[in-house]
């Protein structure tokens, strides 16, 4: 049974072995505690989430400054290293990580000024930098009792003009370039005080935009000099201090320890929420697996004397969670049911069935043996090399049971990295069966018969299940009477295709078939109207299923997408070798494996979704809600290692 | 006869260029999406490559769309006569993969960029962010398949 049953439970205990028990119930990772239905305070932030994330922010700032490097793949399967729990109890234990972590922030806090102050040290020195032609210390460029200065920036082809109309309206006034580039002139204007109010009206209309430079007792040039001497001294703290940083890169590892300590201890502080408490008892309630009952109520006695387990039945309308379990063969595969959903309690798990379907199809989709031999062993490669999690193991075992099927399709259409079957050795030429490139329409109806085999089996599993659940009259009603229908229907296709002389009794079966449903589609209505429209309106259902049919057809495409692709690597390769001298070979070697592991790539991540997405749309339409609710017991978690 | 190896010829161009550029278009939708996730968390790296890469088979069905042209008037041997009705033939069988790329991928770049931005809240439901725009491709797929059965049952 695929959909584990669950049981409620309660566990009753002494207040004194609260912490004891959900300890071991954390490490067992067995139990989804039920939050009480009354009311609860709101919860207030516990001062271990503040740690939480200062350690994170700490590991982080490390991170940055070379901490742990990540690979391409890693990003896909991050890597946790396996640690013991007192590894990482002792880590928190000894190492003074709320010293390092104060410590962090302080150089943090540092680098941020330090970043800012050169960012405004450097926009100073911009400022400043066209003005250095000007000798005055800038504090002098004020108004004093006769005369005032205007530093401004003006187009420079306006410059002439400027000129001229500042000498006609204002004699006694200057106007004095300090620096001109090809679009901008730096103008110094010195204009009699008495007249300013006068003088600056004057400017208004004029294209110019006076600007202020900053007061210091210095000229330009040396000021920028300062300047500079100021933010070599900022990079110099700022490399120092990030030096330092560095320095406690070697504790980094010890952090991230600390870290997932803390984390169990914030989830076990979570967890305690959920418990129901008197002055002297606690009361906590949850789901749990039947098989593994037995195990927890083990567990409790051995634990302690003062606590009870007992089992109770969820209340009407309670939404029990759902738990997965599949033989080895099928368990990779219930990454794809996942991805639709989880069955709810009463349903069936998809993933057996599904399983053999998905296989089949990825490996029409990629129809080569080479591939199909890099994929199988590039994912045994990194199953046995890389610590993975749990949805990181049955993708590659996934990939795994799908190159090895690969192999044996690539050898039924004779693809070998899409080399021309003709130069093969006669061996594999006689063990191909079809050539996809040359008769695609055999190849389409080969899809489509899948398709309907599949469609078929589909309605067939809720046919099952139905009848499992003792509802004989929705299973023959609407599945069995679906399934001759439709057999029917393809029967008389098939042989009007053929020629061949039952056509008329396919036929006459097929009016019987549509006269059935017709009757008995609209059995749920309330009144013979009603009854005979949606019965007639059910045989519309035909054409969804055709149209499910017709889906199928993208396995003949990506089947061809994967073997031309191969092919136009190869003739370019071809190609490179006779044109280009001395380097050719070389050359095509190249393209020879880059092109070829592209389309690998490429193809794999076709047949993934596509195959996927033939079993979640057109095959799950057929007999699968998934609307349960995913079982998440109260357990260990982790963020950068795994507890052993 | 050049007349029609002439329309052939841009039967094949149709089909590989419209189709790329509307992969290039959907690509681009998916990774500008994608870039701005990143900015917040650089780690989700490849898991978003996968979406930003997923309108990129337009552009191949496409680009095999004119592969099967080529192959079928033998271009890359020295290229077979081809009458003129033959090559509008040839030209009309290889826009259903064009066009359908052109505007499939533009969509399903719109649909990964959507998924990009639930992967960004939702990390562990990347499957169904990865499915929901393998939905728009099924119809790249269909104009692939009506070009290829179109092309191999025209006579020369």
């Amino acid at each position: 049974m695929p959909v584990v049953p669950m049981a409620k439970v309660a566990v009753f205990g002494h207040l004194a072995v609260k912490e004891k028990v959900l300890k071991a119930l954390q490490r067992l990772g067995a139990v989804e505690l039920i939050a009480p239905a009354a009311e609860q305070p709101a919860a207030e932030s516990s001062p271990l989430e503040l740690e939480l994330s200062e350690l994170e922010f700490a590991i982080k700032l490390l991170d940055s400054v070379g901490g742990r490097k990540k690979s391409f793949i890693e990003s896909f399967a991050p890597y946790k290293e396996p640690v013991a729990p007192q590894t990482l109890e002792n880590a928190a234990r000894e190492t003074d990580w709320r010293g390092l972590v104060a410590q962090l922030k302080d150089y943090e806090a540092r680098l941020a000024n330090l970043q800012k102050l050169t960012a405004t040290l450097r926009s100073d020195s911009e400022l400043l930098s066209p003005w250095q032609a000007l000798e005055l210390p800038l504090d002098q460029l004020v108004c004093t009792t006769y005369c005032c200065f205007l530093t401004a920036v003006a187009k420079t082809r306006n410059l002439s003009r400027l000129q001229a109309k500042i000498a006609a309206a204002a004699p006694a006034s200057l106007l004095q370039p300090v620096h001109t580039t090809k679009d901008r002139a730096y103008l110094l204007i010195v204009y009699p005080a008495s007249s300013a109010a006068a003088f600056r009206q004057l400017l208004r209309p004029l294209a110019l935009e006076s600007v202020n430079l900053p007061a210091t007792p210095r000229p330009p040039k040396a000021e920028i000099a300062e300047l500079r001497r100021l933010l070599a001294e900022a990079l110099e703290d700022q490399a120092r201090i990030t030096g330092k940083i560095r320095e406690l890169l070697r504790h980094q590892t010890s952090l991230t320890y600390v870290y997932d300590h803390l984390f169990q201890l914030h989830l076990a502080e979570l967890a305690a929420r959920k418990l129901a408490q008197t002055e002297k008892t606690f009361l906590l309630t949850g789901w749990v697996a039947r098989q593994t009952l037995p195990k927890l109520a083990a567990e409790l006695d051995r634990l302690s004397p003062l606590t009870a387990l007992q089992t109770t039945d969820p209340t009407p309308g309670e939404i029990v969670p759902t738990l997965i379990e599949n033989p080895p063969l099928f368990y990779p595969f219930e990454l794809i049911t996942r991805i639709f959903g989880l069955p709810a309690q009463h349903e069936i798990d998809p993933t057996g069935p599904l399983s053999f379907f998905y296989l089949f199809f990825f490996a029409i989709c990629l129809s080569d043996v080479g591939y199909g031999l890099l994929l199988a062993l590039g994912a045994y490669y990194y199953l046995r090399t890389l610590t993975l999690s749990e949805g990181g193991k049955k993708l590659l075992l996934l990939l795994l049971w799908g190159g090895v099927l690969t192999i044996f399709v690539g050898i039924a259409t004779g693809s070998y990295f899409s080399i021309d079957i003709k130069q093969l050795p006669p061996l594999l030429q006689r063990l191909q069966i079809i050539d996809p490139i040359k008769n695609p329409l055999n190849v389409l109806l080969m899809s489509l018969a899948i398709g309907v085999f599949q469609n078929l089996a589909g309605i067939a599993i809720s046919f099952y299940w139905k009848v499992r659940n003792h509802e004989y009259l929705n299973a023959f009603c609407d599945d069995a009477l679906w399934i001759f229908f439709l057999s029917v229907l393809v029967g008389y296709a098939a042989a009007s295709a053929l020629g061949a002389p039952v056509g008329g009794l396919f036929a006459r079966l097929a009016l019987v078939g549509a006269l059935l449903l017709v009757v008995t589609q609209g059995r749920n209505e309330p009144n013979i109207i009603k009854k005979a429209i949606s019965g007639l309106l059910s045989l519309y259902r035909t054409t969804s299923y055709l149209g499910d049919t017709l889906s199928y057809s993208r396995l003949l495409a990506l089947m061809m997408t994967t073997s031309i692709i191969g092919m136009v690597v190869n003739i370019i390769a071809g190609l490179t070798r006779d044109s280009v001298p001395v380097v050719g070979y070389l050359l095509m070697v190249v393209i020879l494996i880059g092109g070829h592991l592209f389309n690998l790539v490429v193809s794999v991540l076709g047949a993934f979704i596509h195959a996927a997405r033939l079993q979640l749309v057109e095959f799950f339409g057929k007999f699968y809600l998934g609307g349960g609710r995913e079982f998440k017991p109260f357990r260990q978690q982790t963020r950068y290692v795994i507890i052993k | 006869m050049d007349i029609g190896i002439s329309f052939a010829i841009g039967g094949a161009a149709f089909a590989a260029f419209l189709a790329a550029a509307g992969s290039a278009w959907g690509i681009a939708v998916a990774a500008e999406a994608a870039g701005g996730v990143l900015t917040e968390d650089p780690d989700k790296f490849g898991r978003l490559l996968v979406l930003v890469a997923l309108p990129g088979t337009q552009g191949f069905y496409g680009f095999l769309g004119a592969f099967y042209i080529m192959m079928k008037i033998n271009l890359l041997g020295g290229g077979l006569p081809v009458s003129l009705s033959a090559g509008l033939q040839l030209f009309f069988a290889g826009l259903p993969v064009g066009i359908a790329g052109l505007v499939s991928g533009y969509y399903q770049g719109r649909a990964a960029a959507a998924g990009i931005f639930l992967i960004a809240k939702r990390p562990e439901e990347t499957g169904k962010a990865i499915i929901l725009p393998a939905m728009v491709e099924t119809y790249a797929v269909l104009g692939l398949l009506a070009t290829i059965l179109l092309v191999s049952g025209i006579k020369l």
